[in-house]
């Protein structure tokens, strides 16, 4: 898609290249129910070399790769995982197609990102449970309005799967009497899925303020993961999730004046997920309609303040972030498993510190610190723990041309 | 009838003008003071005190003063004309980009105001840019510039200096990037915002994929094992018969699996929701249970070994074990699947299924038979087998059993030991046989992370206050033999079907 606007708009000779890098350097150390991790470390690197091929066409190539040796406190915690490294690696292609004499901007993307865990002791690079590799198109438009105002319309296509995970059923063959231990309609691939997303968003200026507001909604498919229905077999249908998420946020990115050098955010969001597969707890035969689905809040606010060189600022930077999710259909259990009457929930609290500190022009020195404590009225924990702290912090150089 | 007035005003005020519109393309407004109201802009209209420009997309618009200073007002722009007399001509840029062309014979009389900034001419050419929120960015090509910001701080600018103002005042002029320097960063800038907002999708997208993987986690299809190893567990039911269930429990644990079952027949038919036969498993207090077993077999197998267990209740109901005459049979508690806990049941009638005929094989043949007649009111009632599989009724040979080669029968059980370590959360029992074989299980309860739990933890080392505890935790079951060459079967299992059924090794 982003080959055939090139081509379309291609009448004029090429410009030279501009790349734009950013890499980061960090080493950390993660905290969790008691037990410290090993002293650690991140690296990042993005590198966007941007060309304009014509008055109109710019066509950006990204290419990015990460190394995370440390856990975030964002992280999947609960799985109680003892080791944890990833890596990411990802090149995509973004145009952007400005017409003349019009205000829209389009541009097409394609890019292809490949995801390595390892999250046990036994796993390695290439060979992680949940490993994967997501190919995706995407299309958005931009159009600005007059007085700081603008809007954007997006579409996308992703197509995720996960080369070494198959289902354990599509594998069990019979036992030694020949009878079979797989239900009936067994998929194997039950987590790769094809994902279509529309979206539309606008962003305000006003004065020192900048409001923006976003609405996206998409739809995963999971072919070969059948319904689970109410006596625990699998029916015709396939699995299929709705997810709608609608976020706002007001920003102050100007400084409130010379002696008070303070930036502001807010963000708040909201998302809902609907999918028609159930779930059946077969130690309990208890069968759990709705599993999946969830109603998650976010709300979010932090400060920075900035010391120094207007252009290079020393910057102190505090942010308190609240999450609830809910799983309108998920009875939370006693510690033995047992169900409850009620509705499952769980809230995170996250404090986040920050400073980056000049070294020379493009580059500083980072610190980030980050400290979540989860609450939640499950009290069955022997799969996956609900109630927890997490710390980790995290220390390096960064580099941003 | 007024606005008719402000028009004749307006014309009348045309001999005294000092600037007009020398160019507009595109969309171009002009909103007089006399008239108040925004009007298409007409090619050399005059301007007057206090009139306004404004420019739409792709715009642009020319304003020339009599002595030759000419301002060009580039797209989304809003421009005033404050004063232009003799005297003083003094304009505002509200927003937008502006490139001047003062005259030098208009030096000390033009100004042009920002909402940051004030700019007095000496003779110059320069360009404006007022930026939402008011930052305004000026660039000088030739002559010199005063500029002063809101805080009455002053600066001159210089050829080829830039200098930047905004609400915190001016800052200090640089050296202006060549065009070739100012293209550069600016499709460098492009390239950085392209590439954040890469990031950002490919955040929400990988989100989506966490959600997969949170869910893996939270239904316990994802754990590790007590070497921290990854290891992999499905369970689900199947509907075999209308009478009967089986769950599955598949592991894997590396590249290799292992799978795990136990199917329960019942006296009648089963209901869709299995909650209220499986309650009763393990027995019922004061009267017969509703649904009980009338067989079960449980399976366990590396792929290549396997271990089943059959047992099956030809009495025609259940034995209340408490008043049956047997001490050694007698339950004080019995597990309750509805609450998940065990009830005291101590001195009342507790209706349990004795299963007269009870059978393990390893790999296909039988190792341990057990069976008793109709009349039996006990497991202790039971005798070895010998020479007939106690299930099937079928004649004992090389082909179907584990036979001593000495007297051509079922081997017999030469050692039964059990033992526990409480620190160790670690619990083995251990079977040789008369033939020198033997089969050992090997139990430990762990915790989430893969850590061994010690039993002290678990409430006790042995019976229910040991089932009770097991509970709370995974449970990992390795199976080794002299019958499987080296190979284990190694099995993590929720152990409450085990607690349940009564069929907890320990």
């Amino acid at each position: 898609m982003v080959a055939a606007a090139a081509m379309l708009a291609w009448p004029r000779v090429s410009h030279g290249l501009e790349t734009a890098v950013r890499a980061q350097l960090l080493g950390g150390q993660y905290f969790y129910a008691g037990q410290k991790g090993a002293l650690s470390g991140n690296a990042a690197l993005t590198l966007a070399p941007a060309t304009r091929l014509t008055d109109t066409f710019t066509l950006v190539p990204v290419l990015s790769s990460s190394y995370q040796g440390t856990k975030q406190a964002v992280d999947l915690v609960g799985a109680g995982t003892i080791v944890q490294e990833q890596m990411e690696h990802r090149v995509a292609a973004r145009g952007i197609w400005e017409p003349k004499d019009s205000r829209w901007k389009l541009k097409p993307s394609a890019g292809y990102t490949y995801t390595l865990a390892k999250e046990t002791r036994d796993e390695s690079w290439g060979r992680g449970l949940f490993d994967s590799w997501r190919l995706g198109l995407g299309l958005d438009a931009e159009y600005p309005a007059r007085d700081g105002l603008a809007f954007r319309l997006g579409a996308d296509y992703y197509y995720t799967t996960y080369p070494n995970f198959s289902s354990l059923e599509s594998q069990a063959g019979v036992d030694p009497s020949g009878q079979p231990l797989a239900r009936e309609l067994a998929g194997k691939k039950t987590m790769d899925h094809h994902t279509q997303g529309v979206g539309a968003g606008a962003t305000l200026i006003k004065g020192r303020f900048v409001l923006d507001g976003r609405l996206r909604e998409q739809r995963s498919f999971f072919a070969d993961q059948r319904v689970v229905d109410g006596t625990g077999i699998l029916s015709d249908a396939s699995r299929e999730d709705w997810l709608t998420s609608l976020s706002g946020s007001i920003g102050m990115p100007s400084e409130l004046n010379t002696d008070r050098r303070l930036l502001g955010h807010a963000d708040l969001s909201v998302a809902f997920n609907r999918s028609n597969q159930a779930s059946f707890d077969a130690r309990r035969a208890r069968y759990l309609p709705g599993y999946y689905d969830y109603s998650d809040v976010r709300l979010g606010v932090g400060a920075r303040r900035l010391f120094g060189d207007p252009r290079e600022p020393v910057t102190l930077s505090a942010g308190l972030s609240f999450a609830r999710r809910t799983y309108p259909h998920r009875p939370p259990q006693e510690a033995t498993g047992v169900y409850r009457g009620g509705t499952l929930s769980q809230d995170v609290r996250t404090l986040s510190l920050g400073a980056d500190y000049p070294l020379a022009p493009a580059f500083k020195l980072l610190f980030r610190l980050d400290h979540a404590r989860s609450s939640s009225n499950q009290d069955y924990e022997q799969v996956y723990a609900y109630n927890y702290t997490v710390t980790n912090f995290l220390f390096g150089i960064a580099y941003d041309y | 009838m007024s606005a008719l007035l402000g028009l004749l005003g307006a014309l009348l005020s045309t001999a005294h003008a000092a600037a007009h519109l020398s160019k507009a393309e595109g969309i171009v407004e002009v909103r007089h003071a006399a008239v108040g109201t925004w009007s298409p802009a007409r090619a050399l209209e005059q301007l007057e005190s206090e009139d306004r420009i404004r420019t739409g997309l792709g715009a642009a618009a020319g304003i020339s003063f009599d002595e030759g200073t000419v301002l060009q007002l580039g797209p989304d722009a809003s421009f005033v004309v404050e004063e232009a007399s003799e005297k003083a001509m003094r304009t505002r840029l509200d927003l937008g980009l502006l490139r001047a062309n003062v005259q030098p014979q208009a030096a000390g009389k033009f100004e042009l105001r920002t909402p940051t900034a004030l700019l007095r001419v000496r003779g110059t050419d320069f360009e404006v840019r007022v930026l939402a929120g008011g930052r305004t960015l000026v660039e000088l090509y030739q002559g010199a510039l005063a500029v002063e910001d809101n805080l009455g701080n002053q600066t001159l600018l210089k050829p080829n200096e830039r200098l930047q103002i905004d609400v915190r005042g001016l800052q200090a002029p640089e050296l202006r990037p060549s065009r070739q320097q100012t293209a550069s960063a600016g499709v460098r800038a492009l390239a950085r915002g392209e590439a954040a907002l890469d990031a950002s999708q490919e955040r929400e997208r990988a989100a989506t994929d966490r959600e997969l993987k949170l869910a893996e986690f939270q239904q316990g299809r994802a754990l590790v094992d007590v070497t921290g190893s990854r290891v992999r567990v499905e369970e689900y039911i199947l509907r075999p018969s209308a009478d009967s269930f089986r769950l599955v429990v598949l592991n894997e644990r590396g590249r290799s699996m292992n799978w795990f079952f136990y199917q329960g027949t019942f006296n009648r038919s089963l209901p869709g929701d299995l909650t209220a036969p499986l309650s009763q498993l393990s027995g019922c207090a004061d009267r017969q249970c509703d649904w009980f077993l009338t067989e079960y077999t449980t399976g366990r197998s590396n792929l290549v070994d396997n271990v089943l267990e059959r047992g099956v209740n030809t009495l025609g109901g259940q034995i209340d074990v408490n008043s049956n005459g047997s001490v050694n049979d007698d339950v004080s508690t019995v597990f309750d699947g509805a609450s998940d806990r065990f009830i005291n049941v101590a001195g009342r009638p507790v209706f349990q299924t004795i299963f007269n005929k009870f059978g393990l094989y390893v790999n296909g043949k039988l190792l341990i038979g057990k069976s008793g007649g109709n009349n039996i009111t006990s497991d202790q009632d039971r005798l070895p087998s010998s020479v007939t599989d106690p299930i099937t009724g079928a004649a004992l040979t090389d082909a179907n059993a584990w036979l001593d080669s000495t007297n051509g029968q079922l081997v017999t059980l030469a050692a039964d030991v059990k033992t526990s370590s409480a620190e160790k959360g670690h619990q083995q029992v251990y079977n040789s046989f008369s033939d020198g074989s033997h089969i050992q299980w090997d139990n430990y309860s762990l915790n989430l992370d893969g850590k061994v739990v010690p039993r002290g933890e678990l409430g006790g080392v042995a019976g229910d206050p040991f089932r009770r505890g097991v509970l709370n935790f995974g449970y990992e079951q390795v199976i080794t033999s002299s019958h499987f060459q080296g190979r284990r079967i190694d099995l993590l299992v929720q152990p409450r079907i085990l607690v349940q059924a009564g069929i907890l090794q320990q």
